[in-house]
């Protein structure tokens, strides 16, 4: 499972320390300044990326940790002579606070990516003006730090030091993300960018992982501000919480390649010296000042014009592994036969108890109850709105049903979040295929299998998947590349992958072709032969029919129907859903051709 | 000591800066609401309408009312450039790309006012500056007052063509589904050029009221744009009525804040109200904008 | 108004055709000092006024022959714009200091810039001489680099309480009432901090004490607290858009208190302009400033200023002006580019006050690096002109009354 390139890092952290020793004995003192400030920048907007790119969380609001961080070191220097080195951890764990109580909320209740972006914002602001009011942190005039040589006071006499001081971060955060983006919770903070929901669907705990990516940003961007107030000396509000923080560290990120490893150092490394530049050269007498930022904004949009994905992007290419030839160069075969056949277990695996949920006006569900026995395939049919898909819904976790008793195994699970549902043996397919648009199918599954296994296991567990749903070949092709059908049975796949016990298939044949219809069949009946318990909902009514023990028909909310698909089909109330008044006869089920 | 008729004043005051505030949103709330676009320019491009009714009324005699006419169709065009030569070839990379397009434009601006009229700030001077109406006590300012008109009126006439005419439901659904409403045979890219045009001509409009009670800088830009963000936030996306309450909720809590708190803290309690709003109303106050 | 409009169209024919890079050429190995302000960013009205202050400043210096104690060589002073952001004000500091090997920095910065000018300056062992308004914490740190020419709000403080006190007496009857009014920055709250405790302990009651945060577009209800409380004098601290929302809203109230005023708002050139020139004077209108303009003194910068420029110079140009002559008094005295020299030079400075253009007694550095004869007048509008009215010393015309009621 590929992760960042470590020789990005390798080569980006040479660059950055040939840089180091190269810029001030060349260019000068003020261009080793300069270059503290890129690296301070590109440091901060590596920290940023953290959530913004690999998790997919913009937030508007960073410069809250930033000057946490600035404000605790300060504060605990002046008034207790703790070193800022000390300092600087103190911030950092201060921020990680303000991380948790920021995102508890929006992470908890699912709020919208701009929700939380303003949100943060809004806590920064907040932050702004109330340390302004706080006399013992200098209100609004600032504080200022004493001043002296002292190493261990964060005092450079060599001013060079500084420089050093923040190479050294900057690689260690270049490296630190290179090795999170290797380890399960980059991966799944990379899935849930990809797609919440079907993250959630895979085991992964949104909740946990959010809170986990922006603690982390949150505790490497108040080490910056850390470095920013050792720096310059002094810090007031403004200049720690001011909203211009924000603007440049989504700028540069962006403009560098949001999302990718050196991408926010290749924007900060155009954008720092290129604006220091038209400063000091393009002053001008007076009636001329301005021009500098008239040509710095020329150049940033003449830059977003040219690589509108970011420098790194547009270089490297959007996809990653776009090109991959599929191994044996020919579409892929047929689904392989499953496995060994494990004898089906009786017992009641689900039991669902006067289930209801209104959405606004809308009665969706109403007191809907039915069991399902372990082993068997039960169908769900019914009209369009009929509620199916809310059921599933309901029985995954992803609604909560407004009243209602659902038993899994024994134990009650309304009310659960999606990934618990998957952890208690449940996975679902989804009715709009959910696939990680930028993943590859060979990382969709493993990333599935990794949220319940060890790393090892899951890659072994994905490899059998794929070999059985047909995949194999096709391992390489992004998501967003693959066919209707290839999507379906990656489908199926993920959710397979994270070794239910129970498979939820939401119209899983909608679109495919009658041979791709059989094939599936096939397979689904196969899977209940290992063991696995499925409940499909589905149009293709043949297929329901001819696959499941019983079927459960649906309208408008309500169960009308629970049987046999002979008795089912009969059933004068299920045509009269269907069919108003058509015969009956065409829903007449020829005599059972294999055992159900 | 707060007294009924400060408390009275206070209300009424911040209610008609509400309508103002309102007004400035109004054109975000079509661009934003509508066709998703985070324009960080926002306000500069307000700002730049502002100096145009400025050297308006210096080399014209041009009363401010009278600007709004003369600068809408410029406006027009102007947003209609930025559209299509910066904003539409980036629209493939994200919202977030689009939004960094934007703040470019937002500098160029701003460094632009800077050098042509200097960083003083410009004012218009007009009899109806002073003007006011006293009514038991209280102070009711006459340009604050048809400002608050003027912003009740547009969002009325715009909540209505978006709700109510076949235009406005094009626009819509561009807002909500712009695949599906291609499918449905809307010109997806004429409507989405027409809506941003449109918010831009707007500001002319919200310029001329302004200007007649308070002045310019090059550096208020970002000021109205976040002003018009939290509006819009409050009112719920896509929800032009929200807007024009959302901003006469922040001009009361401002003026409020104002009586009861001593201090500079005052702005803070705009973002704490901002912040609860997203947490537990994200779908604006009243419920009725599109998900975030 | 026609030569403003000029003005505005050269410069956008300008911008249209070419963005030069303007350097200010000087012939004959000028001696080149470095002034940090911001020239662009929030506090940019400060940075391009004192551009232009200093132009006039090196004009002059250079007319009357340049730098005599250096064998007239020509004077350059070098503006630089920090954007009033304190990491930039710090990288160019080290910039100017050790690359362009300047032998002193002159400050026209915000707050926070200064703050952090000083910082640097102390570090690194360079003079580093402030002009504008600043904090006066930094006098407290003991500092042997740092230099402020400017009043403090120490000053600015001690001349409201005098001159309140010179009204009360001359109005006679019981003690006025006071109110407070200010917007919540270093500059307006750092003086009120001052002020209110003194006010008190002389007898005067405050009935109010009003902040407002400058980004604020709303006013009225501010202004409409300390109306209730009825005060007779406001004393006010604020910069110029706040100072003339706030007398707007008072308009609207129909409420006119005496207004002390301090901070770049109340004395700006261009308040009657902005406000009114019948309300401006019916408040009596008077601020605490370290420029007036009307003074003998000060006439030697506002008459070529306005030659120049064509209006007269706000108190942020007079800033200009003053850096740009204590630099040449500076490098006069000390004879040498010598950073040790130059900081011995500026310790011994004493300059009369006749040949300031500011109200100053004199300039002269005290140890902790303040100047000892920083005084401040207090300028009134009157009959549409700004007067110097205070210290009696100084004045031109007596203050207004203070019309009880």
């Amino acid at each position: 499972m590929k992760g960042y390139s470590i020789r990005q890092a390798i080569a980006a952290a040479v660059l950055i320390w040939a840089a180091v020793l190269m810029v001030p004995e060349l260019l000068g003192i003020h261009w080793g300044n300069v270059l503290v400030l890129t690296l301070l920048w590109a440091y901060l907007c590596v920290a940023w990326n953290l959530t913004g790119g690999m998790l997919g969380q913009i937030s508007f609001g960073h410069a809250a940790f930033f000057g946490i961080g600035a404000y605790a070191s300060t504060a605990l220097l002046i008034r207790f002579g703790l070193s800022p080195w000390l300092g600087m951890l103190a911030g950092g764990a201060v921020a990680v606070l303000a991380a948790f109580l920021v995102g508890y909320i929006p992470f908890r209740w699912r709020l919208t990516h701009l929700v939380f972006a303003l949100f943060t914002m809004a806590f920064d602001f907040v932050l702004l003006y109330l340390v302004g009011g706080l006399s013992f942190l200098g209100d609004v005039n600032g504080l200022y730090l004493p001043v002296g040589t002292d190493p261990w006071m964060f005092q450079f006499a060599d001013r060079s030091f500084y420089l050093t001081t923040i190479a050294a971060l900057l690689t260690l955060a270049l490296f630190l993300t290179v090795a999170l983006s290797r380890t399960a919770t980059g991966q799944f903070w990379r899935a849930i960018r990809e797609n919440e929901e079907a993250a959630a669907a895979v085991g992964i705990n949104l909740f946990r992982m959010k809170q986990a990516g922006l603690a982390i940003s949150a505790f490497l961007t108040a080490l910056g501000g850390t470095f920013y107030v050792q720096y310059v000396a002094f810090i007031d509000p403004h200049s720690a919480f001011g909203m211009d923080i924000a603007i440049k560290l989504i700028l540069f990120t962006v403009v560098g390649g949001i999302g990718t490893l050196l991408g926010p150092l290749a924007g900060a490394v155009v954008l720092v010296p290129l604006g220091e530049i038209l400063r000091t050269e393009l002053t001008g007498g007076p009636g001329f000042a301005g021009i500098s930022g008239l040509v710095y904004g020329i150049a940033l949009i003449g830059v977003i014009l040219a690589a509108p994905h970011g420098l790194v992007g547009s270089f490297t290419g959007r996809g990653r592994k776009a090109a991959v030839p599929a191994e044996e160069g020919e579409p892929s075969p047929g689904v392989a036969a499953p496995e060994k056949p494990a004898a089906p277990s009786g017992g009641t695996l689900l039991e669902v108890a006067g289930l209801d949920k209104r959405f606004g006006g809308v009665h969706a569900v109403k007191d809907v109850s039915f069991t399902v026995e372990a082993g068997e395939i039960l169908g769900i049919i019914g009209p369009n709105g009929a509620g199916k898909t809310t059921v599933f819904a309901m029985l995954s976790g992803f609604q909560q049903p407004d009243s209602g008793r659902i038993r899994f195994l024994g134990r009650p699970i309304e009310g659960l979040e999606p990934h618990q549902a998957c952890r208690a043996g449940i996975a679902r397919t989804f009715q709009i295929t959910q696939t990680f648009p930028g993943f590859t199918v060979l990382e969709t599954v493993t990333t599935a299998a990794w949220a319940g296994h060890s790393r090892h296991a899951a890659d072994a567990a994905a490899r059998r998947l794929l070999q059985e749903t047909g995949l194999w070949p096709r391992r390489h092709i992004l998501c967003a590349n693959l066919t209707l059908a290839e999507q379906r049975r990656l489908e199926i796949a993920r959710a397979l992958a994270t070794q239910p016990r129970m498979l939820l298939l939401d119209e899983v044949m909608a679109g495919l072709t009658p041979t791709e219809i059989q094939e599936v069949v096939a397979y689904v009946a196969g899977l209940r032969e290992r063991g696995l318990t499925v409940v499909m909902t589905e149009h293709v009514v043949r297929v329901v029919m001819n696959l499941c023990r019983r079927v459960l028909v649906l309208d408008a909310g309500e169960v009308i129907a629970l049987g046999t698909p002979e008795a089912v089909s009969r059933d004068p109330k299920v045509i009269e859903a269907y069919l108003g008044r058509k015969s009956a006869s065409s829903m007449q089920v020829p005599a059972p051709a294999s055992s159900s | 000591m707060i007294t009924g008729t400060l408390l009275v004043q206070a209300l009424i005051s911040g209610l008609l800066m509400g309508g103002i505030y309102a007004l400035v949103a109004l054109a975000l709330a079509l661009a934003f609401g509508v066709l998703r676009v985070l324009n960080f320019a926002h306000g500069d491009l307000l700002m730049v309408a502002m100096y145009g009714a400025v050297v308006l009324h210096r080399w014209l005699g041009l009363h401010p009312y009278g600007s709004i006419l003369v600068l809408a169709v410029p406006m027009l065009l102007l947003g209609w450039a930025m559209f299509v030569g910066l904003i539409r070839p980036v629209q493939r990379a994200g919202v977030l790309v689009q939004a960094q397009m934007t703040l470019g434009v937002s500098f160029v601006i701003q460094s632009a006012a800077l050098m042509i009229f200097g960083a003083d700030l410009l004012n218009i001077r007009t009899d109806l500056e002073m003007s006011v109406l006293r009514v038991a006590g209280v102070v009711v300012s006459i340009p604050l007052a048809v400002g608050f008109a003027v912003s009740l009126l547009i969002s009325g006439i715009l909540s209505w063509a978006l709700l109510g005419t076949d235009a406005g439901r094009r626009v819509r659904a561009t807002a909500q589904d712009p695949d599906m409403a291609r499918l449905c045979g809307v010109d997806v890219e004429r409507t989405q050029r027409w809506v941003f045009a449109l918010s831009v001509a707007l500001l002319a409009g919200v310029a001329g009221c302004l200007m007649t009670f308070t002045y310019v800088v090059p550096t208020a830009g970002l000021q109205y744009s976040v002003l018009a963000l939290l509006v819009v936030m409050l009112g719920g996306l896509g929800d032009l009525k929200g807007a024009f309450l959302g901003g006469l909720l922040i001009g009361v809590a401002e003026a409020l804040a104002g009586v009861f708190l001593n201090s500079a803290v005052g702005p803070a309690v705009i973002y704490v109200l901002f912040g609860l709003t997203l947490l537990f109303r994200p779908r604006g106050l009243f419920s009725r904008g599109m998900e975030a | 108004m026609k030569s403003s409009y000029r003005r505005w169209f050269m410069r956008l024919f300008a911008v249209v055709c070419v963005a030069p890079v303007l350097v200010f050429a000087q012939s004959g190995n000028p001696i080149a000092i470095p002034m940090i302000t911001p020239l662009t960013g929030p506090g940019a009205i400060l940075g391009q006024d004192m551009q232009k202050g200093v132009a006039v400043a090196v004009e002059q210096i250079n007319k009357a022959g340049g730098i005599k104690a250096f064998g007239g060589r020509p004077l350059q002073i070098e503006v630089v714009d920090t954007q009033g952001k304190p990491e930039v004000v710090r990288v160019e500091m080290e910039r100017l200091a050790v690359r362009n090997n300047a032998p002193m920095i002159l400050g026209g910065e915000i707050s926070a810039g200064t703050g952090a000018a000083a910082q640097f300056a102390e570090t690194y062992g360079i003079p580093f001489i402030n002009s504008a308004a600043a904090n006066a914490d930094l006098l407290r740190r003991g500092y042997k680099w740092y230099f402020t020419e400017q009043m403090t709000s120490e000053d600015e403080a001690a001349t409201w309480l005098a001159l309140l006190k010179h009204l009360a007496e001359k109005a006679g009857g019981p003690a006025p009432t006071v109110a407070f009014l200010y917007e919540d920055s270093p500059r307006g709250a750092g003086i009120v901090k001052l002020a209110k405790k003194p006010v008190e302990g002389a007898g005067f009651k405050v009935v109010a004490d009003v902040a407002y945060n400058r980004a604020e577009r709303n006013l009225l209800t501010h202004v409409a607290k300390v109306q209730q409380a009825a005060p007779e004098v406001v004393m006010w601290a604020g910069y110029l858009d706040d100072v003339a929302a706030g007398l707007k809203a008072m308009q609207q109230l129909n409420f006119a208190p005496y207004i002390l005023g301090a901070g770049g708002g109340p004395g700006d050139p261009r308040m009657p302009e902005l406000v009114g020139a019948a309300f401006v004077e019916k408040v009596k209108l008077s601020t605490v400033d370290y420029f007036a303009p009307d003074t003998e003194r000060a006439k030697k910068f506002v008459v070529p200023f306005i030659k120049k420029y064509g209006h007269v110079p706000s108190s942020y140009a007079s800033i200009g002006y003053r850096a740009a002559f204590l630099a040449k008094a500076i490098l006069e005295k000390s004879g040498k580019l010598d950073r040790a020299a130059i900081r011995t030079a500026i310790q011994g400075l004493n300059i009369p006050g006749e040949d300031l253009i500011s109200p100053f007694k004199s300039v002269r550095f005290g140890p902790d690096g303040r100047n000892l004869g920083a005084q401040n007048a207090v300028t009134q509008w009157q009959g549409g002109q700004r007067i110097t009215v205070w210290p009696p010393a100084v004045a031109v015309k007596p203050p207004a009354p203070l019309r009880r009621r």
